[in-house]
């Protein structure tokens, strides 16, 4: 079990991060919240990149600090700024990483082949890496993240940058690798998580807004959400959450406290609904 | 009913001894943590991504040595030997320093078990240990050159420029800012090499030459020694990112 206890990180004056108290079991855990929220600084954090102003972090009970080396062993790790040699091939580049995290080299070998396979690169696994797409760099990434098979899997922001295509393969990828191990994954795209996540948190104001499951996190806003294609003619005060076309009429999904007269639906809310109400006065 | 014959205690603390003894995985030393590093990580890893740096830093160097005798300045050997043995060294730092830079992989590494910064360490020994196999070949080159100056001279002032640079270079990496870092670095050498010869002239180089060979070999040592401390700090001492995207 990995726990947060806690934890404050300042950067001068800058509070980023403000008392966060986290357990994280196995499982898939969403870090999800607008940017500059303070995701990146708790991944940091939590890769021992950086270390908590106040508060500890412990890993089955030890200051993940003390581990040292030993905690660096279970952790695999994919940046937000992913960088790779051009000029390797993924097999080069993953025997170099896992050179780095230890491996034995008669292990290593076999280990980037099954990795190769399960990101679906085999047949490039001997390709120099400057023509590869973002999607397939990211793939190199999930793959040296879990070369030392890590107890705990830290991804930020995996997603950025994908088309839609292998944003869904990535999910699918990440739901995969998520058996026996920890999963954190920050994103500010709420489609990331909203399928994969065991429990998304969520950070307001430097604090921890909530560590919940997304079924009890959307009950927050149950029978608030509506939908109608006559959003004009709404006198509550409402808040506009998204739009979609269908049938040449625009149907604006909004929040109000009380449900409005007129042709209103009610509908479900759903996690991007919270995400747009909680974080409604940020940019 | 058979009887369990119960320990005395000389007993019981020889066996407490021995599962300790047993159990405990003895901790490495500097030295074999070192060679245990350079085993495991080996040659390829460690100089493999860097080849392109070392072949510019022994470019440069031997380009800036000939250019310091074809415009040497008479009388002024010792000084110009002391300001440019610590050149390769440099050049081979700050060259393998932009690189980790510039691959963004910087983060990631210091994620693995093997760090980057204990990589680190083990290149900057290597580039001390050429770093002196340079100002060798320098040093019998110059005293071939500058016949007023013996072997022992040059030679002696060369490797105490290099210690001094390897120091303060070492120095910048333990307590400087790492985004500065190559500006410091720079700026040191600018300093501490070339300002003296620059404000005390021929001054420097009698100075540098009436230096005693015991003060300066006793010099070279407590830096030697300073030096295996600090690499051993690297390389042991955890490091934390100066910054983070916020």
């Amino acid at each position: 079990m990995l726990t947060v206890n806690h934890v404050t990180k300042n950067y001068g004056k800058f509070t980023a991060l403000e008392d966060i108290t986290l357990e994280f079991n196995k499982g898939v855990y969403g870090l999800l919240a607008p940017n500059g929220a303070g995701k990146t600084t708790l991944i940091k954090m939590l890769t021992t990149l950086l270390f908590p102003t106040k508060g500890d972090i412990l890993y089955n009970g030890d200051d993940i600090i003390a581990l040292d080396e030993d905690y660096r062993d279970i952790i695999g790790y994919l940046p937000q700024d992913f960088g790779y040699y051009k000029n390797y091939s993924p097999k080069q580049f993953l025997n170099y990483l896992g050179t780095l995290k230890g491996i034995e080299k008669s292990v290593l070998d076999k280990k980037t082949e099954a990795l190769l396979s399960l990101v679906s690169l085999s047949d490039v696994a001997n390709k120099k890496m400057r023509k590869f797409s973002g999607g397939m760099i990211q793939r190199v990434g999930i793959a040296q993240a879990m070369l030392n098979d890590p107890e705990i899997l830290i991804l930020d922001e995996p997603t950025a940058g994908l088309d839609p295509k292998e944003r869904v393969r990535f999910r699918n990828l990440i739901s995969s690798l998520s058996q026996n191990r920890i999963v954190i994954l920050s994103t500010h795209i709420v489609s990331d998580i909203e399928t994969i996540a065991n429990k998304v948190i969520m950070f307001k104001d430097h604090q921890l807004l909530c560590n919940d499951m997304p079924k009890n996190i959307c009950k927050y806003l149950e029978g608030k959400v509506f939908e109608t294609s006559e959003i004009s003619k709404i006198e509550k005060p409402h808040l506009v959450l998204t739009q979609r076309q269908e049938d040449d009429k625009t149907y604006t999904r909004f929040t109000s406290e009380e449900k409005p007269a007129g042709h209103i639906k009610e509908v479900v809310p759903n996690l991007e609904d919270v995400f747009l109400y909680i974080y409604k006065d940020e940019e | 009913m058979n009887k369990i014959p119960i320990p005395t205690k000389e007993e019981k603390e020889k066996a407490i001894n021995k599962i300790i003894s047993n159990g405990m995985t003895p901790q490495e030393n500097f030295i074999q943590r070192i060679v245990n590093l350079y085993m495991h990580i080996g040659t390829k890893y460690i100089f493999g991504d860097i080849l392109d740096c070392l072949i510019i830093a022994i470019t440069s160097t031997v380009l800036i040595y000939f250019f310091s005798l074809s415009f040497r300045i008479m009388n002024t050997e010792l000084s110009t030997t002391f300001a440019i043995s610590p050149i390769f060294y440099i050049i081979l730092t700050l060259a393998t320093e932009w690189k980790e830079k510039m691959s963004h992989l910087y983060e990631l590494k210091m994620t693995c078990k093997y760090t980057v910064k204990q990589i680190t360490a083990i290149r900057l020994l290597c580039f001390s240990a050429l770093g002196v196999l340079f100002s060798s070949l320098m040093s019998m080159g110059y005293s071939l050159i500058f016949t007023n100056e013996s072997l022992l001279d040059i030679f002696i002032v060369s490797l105490l420029g290099l210690l001094i640079n390897s120091l303060l270079a070492l120095g910048v990496m333990l307590y400087g800012n790492r985004r500065n870092s190559h500006n410091i670095l720079i700026g040191l050498w600018f300093a501490v090499f070339l300002l003296p010869p620059v404000i005390w002239g021929k001054g420097w180089n009698v100075f540098l030459g009436e230096l005693p060979y015991l003060l300066i070999t006793v010099l070279i040592l407590i830096m030697a020694a300073i030096y295996l401390l600090g690499i051993k700090k690297l390389i042991t001492e955890r490091e934390v990112i100066l910054y983070a995207n916020r």
